[in-house]
């Protein structure tokens, strides 16, 4: 997928932490992907080190993958248009 | 479309950034972030950080840090960078682009194809900081490279 990273952690009292990313379609937000689910489970990241799985969510109006705050607001405005607006001002 | 690298580092400063990348002020460029590396090169202790990378819409007051052309065939680069911020950037409020706790010891990289990148727009004084949540003598450094368009 086009839109993939890769985000990599190292610390020395534990094996390198690798997984791949994608960004949200709506506001760029680096999302970190469960291995092998694609795009359909994220994972989050907590202070105490413990990563949870969430359901991932994906905007059907502009066919990306979106975080899980922009699919609370439940409306599709591409991070294209949101730059657009910002340098019109 | 050329490339950069630009590396902050928060020494005694007592703001909660790290650095911040903004479009220029007069000859405003679209720029993407496509790479970026956080850790701290202090003495190994148990701290924890959440590094947080937020959009801004101006810079605040900081010490300048020219970024540098990965092809020394390309020119200074548009876009300001700064670090050790006395005044911080003005952040837009729930404009986060990347949440990532780590212990002190922990080195993070997160990297992506430079055409997808995290993008800034044109306008002056708007892009990226980088902070953490809690203000600190501990020293962090990131390294981020972005290409400007």
């Amino acid at each position: 997928m086009r839109h993939q990273g890769y985000a990599t952690i190292v610390q020395p009292d534990a094996p390198a932490f690798e997984r791949d990313t994608c960004n949200c379609g709506h506001c760029q937000k680096v999302i970190f992907l469960k291995p092998g689910s694609g795009v359909t489970v994220y994972l989050i990241p907590h202070r105490d080190g413990r990563w949870t799985e969430e359901s991932g969510a994906f905007c059907r109006v502009c066919m990306r993958p979106v975080c899980l705050p922009c699919h609370d607001i439940g409306r599709c405005t591409p991070f294209e248009v949101q730059l657009e607006y910002a340098e019109k001002r | 479309m050329a490339r950069y690298s630009v590396d902050f580092q928060r020494t005694a400063s007592l703001t909660l950034s790290v650095g911040s990348l903004v479009a220029d002020a007069t000859r405003p460029r679209r720029g993407k972030i496509y790479d970026l590396i956080l850790g701290s090169e202090a003495a190994a202790a148990d701290n924890p950080f959440l590094y947080t990378l937020q959009r801004c819409t101006a810079a605040g007051t900081s010490t300048g840090v020219t970024p540098q052309p990965l092809d020394p065939a390309d020119a200074a680069t548009e876009s300001d960078a700064g670090e050790n911020h006395t005044v911080e950037p003005t952040y837009t409020a729930g404009a986060i682009l990347l949440n990532i706790p780590l212990n002190q010891r922990a080195t993070f990289r997160w990297q992506q194809d430079p055409a997808y990148g995290l993008v800034y727009p044109a306008t002056a004084a708007n892009g990226f900081g980088l902070q953490t949540d809690v203000g600190s003598t501990v020293i962090i450094t990131s390294t981020m490279h972005y290409e400007e368009q």
